[in-house]
């Protein structure tokens, strides 16, 4: 059972997840301006899909696990080829991984893009145009005896108003580039997180009879055999069976949060395109439904935390 | 907890739940024998189920994934458009520094 699981949730990950799903929740406490916003949505949603890609994969290990469980409770069932094979196959497995690692990145990317510091690279630029204007001033006074007809302040002026204007116009592109790209991208972010959200409801009570199954069979199996067992192994076989029990209990209640997590992502990412559509970067609608998702993120982390304390009993 | 919304897959997975809960229950070895032997029968037909459900469903994966590239080139688009308001700037400066070694040049020819 230990060994079920590590491949269910390899530690590692367990970490990072349970510490990126704090990420948005303390995101969010934090945004400060309408652009710190659109990188809360961002780092949620980029969360959310890393989580259901891996809730995606467990799905195999699980129906496998549970094959296996059948045949060991069964003295006469043998194994055949397809004990094990995948019931999400390799390429069907891929199209969603895809999918989820699309999402992720676009999520990232649209958080990179709103959040970005252009500001150091331009202010940056103009002080580098101030030093070059300056040098050229210097070496025709050399040359003339005469000074331009820009004076050091006159050159800091310009400086300035290149740093100010470069900014204006970076500015103004993010804000028009960010309108363009949520609204383009909406109807594929609907399409793709509706339907992860909608998968993930139907095989929310699929996880639930297979390691209902698998509890069943453990718990008949002690029943059977604890007669000829030691305290110790008994104690063993009992904490196996609460183990088994806990992930029965837990692992759909997982499934059904991500699945609402899935249409938060979709029902956000329609008030932020509301929201740019009105050439705003928050909402009050905005922020709820991002506060949703934090919430969602919350209840994620909470069961991963308890699917830990399954596996340390 | 909320029903999948797939009658086939709720009817399916009604059934194991409730042939497990038999199974818990004290009943004869025989009699659990014949239930495990169902039950295996039900999560074939559920498996079988969930892979016809998989498998129709991946073309619109495919197709979201498609958009969801083309998404993703638009940001990495924006953003290098926006850092070429910088490179704009870096292109007068070194405009201003190439008059500059010019001039000094032409001052160096003349005298």
């Amino acid at each position: 059972m230990k060994q079920f699981a590590k491949q269910l949730w390899p530690k590692g990950i367990r970490v990072i997840v349970s510490f990126t799903c704090a990420m948005p929740v303390m995101l969010i406490i934090g945004c400060s301006t309408p652009l710190d916003h659109v990188g809360a949505f961002s780092r949620a949603s980029a969360d959310l899909a890393k989580n259901t890609a891996e809730a995606y994969e467990s799905i195999n290990t699980i129906t496998v696990k549970r094959r296996i469980s059948g045949i060991a409770a069964d003295k006469e069932a043998l194994p055949d080829e397809g004990t094990f094979k995948k019931i999400i196959n390799d390429r069907n497995m891929a199209a969603r991984i895809s999918l989820l690692k699309g999402v992720q990145k676009y999520a990232q990317a649209l958080g990179e893009l709103a959040t970005a510091d252009f500001r150091n690279e331009i202010a940056a630029a103009s002080k580098d145009l101030y030093g070059a204007l300056g040098d050229l001033q210097d070496t025709y006074a050399k040359a003339t005896n005469r000074s331009l007809p820009l004076s050091s302040e006159n050159l800091s002026l310009i400086a300035t108003a290149v740093d100010a204007i470069g900014t204006g116009i970076a500015e103004s592109y993010r804000r028009e580039a960010l309108k363009t790209i949520v609204i383009q991208a909406d109807p594929s972010i609907k399409q793709a997180m509706d339907q992860v959200g909608n998968e993930l409801q139907i095989l929310m009570p699929t996880v639930r009879a297979n390691l209902d199954s698998i509890y069943t069979d453990m718990f008949k199996a002690y029943g059977r055999d604890k007669n000829g067992l030691s305290y110790t192994d008994r104690e063993n076989m009992l904490c196996d069976i609460w183990k088994a029990y806990d992930r029965y209990k837990t692992f759909p209640v997982y499934f059904e949060t991500l699945s609402s997590a899935s249409a938060k992502v979709s029902s956000a990412h329609a008030a932020l395109k509301k929201a740019v559509e009105a050439n705003e970067f928050t909402t009050k609608e905005l922020v709820e439904e991002i506060k949703s998702m934090a919430q969602l993120a919350i209840s994620i982390k909470d069961f991963h935390d308890k699917l830990l304390v399954s596996e340390d009993k | 907890m909320s029903a999948s919304q797939n009658p086939i897959i709720d009817r399916l997975t009604n059934i194991i739940d409730g042939i497990n809960m038999l199974m818990r229950s004290h009943i004869k070895q025989k009699d659990l024998a014949r239930l495990r032997k169902i039950r295996s029968i039900y999560h074939e037909l559920l498996d079988k189920s969930i892979e016809k459900m998989i498998e129709e469903n991946t073309p619109g994966f495919l197709n979201a994934v498609k958009e969801l590239d083309e998404a993703c080139k638009n940001v990495d688009d924006a953003i290098q458009n926006i850092n070429m308001v910088s490179a704009t700037i870096d292109k007068v400066v070194c405009a201003a520094k190439a008059v500059d070694t010019i001039f000094k040049l032409g001052i160096n020819l003349i005298r």
